[in-house]
């Protein structure tokens, strides 16, 4: 393959990730070359294109930050199913579960899960992180504007009124707004510019996921649970080896 | 007929402060709204159906086939997600389990709202009528009595009372998400159609029991109405559910990480992730609440967990 025809299929796979139709071996590869290559063409392309979504989403532009694709690559590489419980693992064969003593509603969100968790919480607002050092007493003041985002673009008064909504259609899948929002700390009155770690972006995932699967089993809100859930597949079937492939993933 | 309406809707608040202090039904009609929860109820515990349904968050929008029958005690349901990339959901709920109301009763979906209970937390109004899915519908407002908790607004079809639509509303009155029909063929679903239609598809169940039996961590404030319905064990903690019967919050108290020493909220559509750490002892843990309720709230639970028991 060429290079001019390889940076192509990176560049169609960088759309399929925006489109959130990028597999779990296309999000790899566009994070790997990316890390490879922070300031080439690709990665520059996934900043203007994160860009261009943000504006059309009227959120508050915010450029990504260079590195973040290599801090969730390491995430992802991190997060094997045998270090998912410490410990365990080294007794049974490559094809078992080895965090089969967890209890079962555990396992969905290993590392099978991981790909889609990475573009799955990409749709967070996170909004404020105060940023203290951990064992320091103080609470970081909540803002009392920090709320849910609703889905229309102006606050309704109170009282009976649906409003039109403003909605994009894309997937809650696709990771079209890594952006991080990030508030001033009050404290300081200083803008801090973090990126949320990626652990955090997976924990946050997780935790999601596990409060929607809990909320549909209780049942008082029939459906709707799975639907805020947006599950990915498990990626159980997939050929480990496809990873070693070298060539351009097919487009659906 | 606009000025009928529009006057009806203006009155309506003058009508409630009139009859402020009236406890459990503060609503225009407690009959006719007793009898729609009821409806519903019975609607989505008994009723087969598929349709499409279109879910709306922060800005996104999904699409979703939905498929659902009640046989042999069990509740199968089916979703398809129709964008993003191909997921399927395939979930049997047995009617027998004892989640919601451990003792009391079978899981019934939508049961919360026809527990008394909810009066005392929620009023309920009628809002007239819609059409959604190409079906007639009742619209019913919930909305919460205190700022503990998200109002909902329903669409019960009014035929069944299966509710096609459901909107969930912020306290400025703002839509954090709406979950809506676009088609709806009630009657017999095949066994096909229940059927995943790829080996990839996750599977959900609640054949694993509900605990309630106190684990580490109890909450020494609970906001009015919140019930614990289940206990898990994490491999490095603790998970507790809790619901007033239409919302849900979840509690994560996990082993300290490090990488997780932050303390804040983080928001996706209408659910809420507060995070906050939590000293007991010697050792120190990472509490996140996550919930579909005002995250003030959520950081006030996150702040009340308190450990239940000595190390």
């Amino acid at each position: 393959m060429t290079r001019g025809n390889e940076q192509e299929s990176l560049f169609e796979s960088l759309s399929a990730l925006m489109d959130g139709e990028a597999s779990e071996f296309e999000v790899r590869r566009v994070l790997k070359a990316m890390v490879d290559d922070p300031d080439g063409e690709l990665a520059q392309r996934w900043s203007r294109m994160q860009l261009a979504s943000g504006a059309m989403a009227r959120d508050a532009v915010c450029r990504v930050p260079a590195g973040l694709a290599g801090s969730i690559s390491a995430a992802i590489a991190e997060e094997a199913p045998d270090t998912g419980a410490a410990g365990r693992g080294a007794s049974s064969g490559p094809s078992d579960n080895p965090a089969s003593n967890d209890p079962t509603w555990w396992r969905p969100f290993g590392r099978g899960a991981v790909a889609a968790a990475v573009a799955f919480v990409a749709i967070l607002g996170v909004r404020e992180f105060g940023g203290q050092p951990a064992g320091t007493s103080d609470l970081a003041a909540a803002p009392a504007s920090a709320v849910q985002q609703t889905v229309q673009s102006t606050p309704q008064p109170t009282g009976f009124a649906i409003p039109t909504p403003t909605a994009r259609l894309v997937s809650a899948g696709a990771p079209a707004i890594l952006q991080p929002r990030i508030v001033p700390d009050q404290s300081a009155g200083v803008v801090q510019r973090r990126t949320p770690p990626p652990e955090l972006m997976l924990h946050l995932n997780r935790v999601m996921a596990q409060h929607a699967e809990q909320s549909a089993l209780t049942g008082t809100q029939g459906l709707l649970p799975y639907a805020r859930a947006g599950y990915s597949a498990p990626e159980a079937n997939k050929a480990p080896q496809q990873e070693q492939e070298d060539k351009a993933p097919e487009r659906r | 007929m606009i000025r009928s309406v529009l006057s009806r809707y203006l009155w309506a608040p003058v009508f409630l402060l009139t009859v402020a202090g009236a406890p459990a039904h503060s609503t225009e009609d407690p009959e006719r709204v007793d009898e729609l929860l009821k409806r519903l109820g019975s609607a989505v515990s008994s009723l087969d159906y598929e349709g499409l349904v279109t879910f709306e968050h922060a800005g996104m929008l999904d699409t979703l086939r939905v498929v659902r029958a009640v046989k042999d005690g069990a509740l199968h349901e089916r979703i398809h997600y129709m964008s993003g990339s191909p997921r399927e959901v395939v979930s049997t709920l047995s009617l027998a389990n004892h989640c919601l109301a451990p003792g009391s009763g079978p899981l019934m979906m939508w049961s919360g709202v026809t527990d008394p209970r909810i009066h005392a937390l929620y009023d309920f109004y009628l809002r007239g009528q819609a059409r959604i899915a190409d079906r007639d519908t009742v619209v019913l407002e919930v909305r919460p009595k205190d700022n503990d908790r998200f109002g909902v607004v329903l669409n019960l079809d009014a035929e069944t009372g299966l509710p096609l639509k459901s909107v969930l509303v912020g306290a400025d009155g703002g839509m954090l998400e709406r979950y809506q029909f676009v088609d709806l063929k009630l009657g017999a679903v095949s066994s096909e159609a229940l059927s995943p239609e790829t080996a990839a598809a996750r599977h959900v169940d609640n054949s694993s029991e509900c605990t309630l039996e106190a684990g580490r961590w109890a909450l020494k404030w609970t906001p009015a109405g919140y019930r614990k319905i289940s206990r898990k064990q994490l491999p490095d903690g603790e998970m507790m559910v809790f619901t007033d019967g239409l919302a849900v919050f979840s509690i994560f108290v996990q082993s300290y990480r490090p990488e997780l020493a932050f303390r804040g909220r983080a928001f996706r559509g209408a659910t809420v992730a507060y995070m906050g750490l939590l000293q007991a002892g010697a050792k120190r843990y990472n509490v996140t609440v996550v919930g579909e309720i005002p995250d003030n709230t959520a950081k006030k639970l996150a702040d009340s967990v308190v450990p239940s028991r000595p190390e």
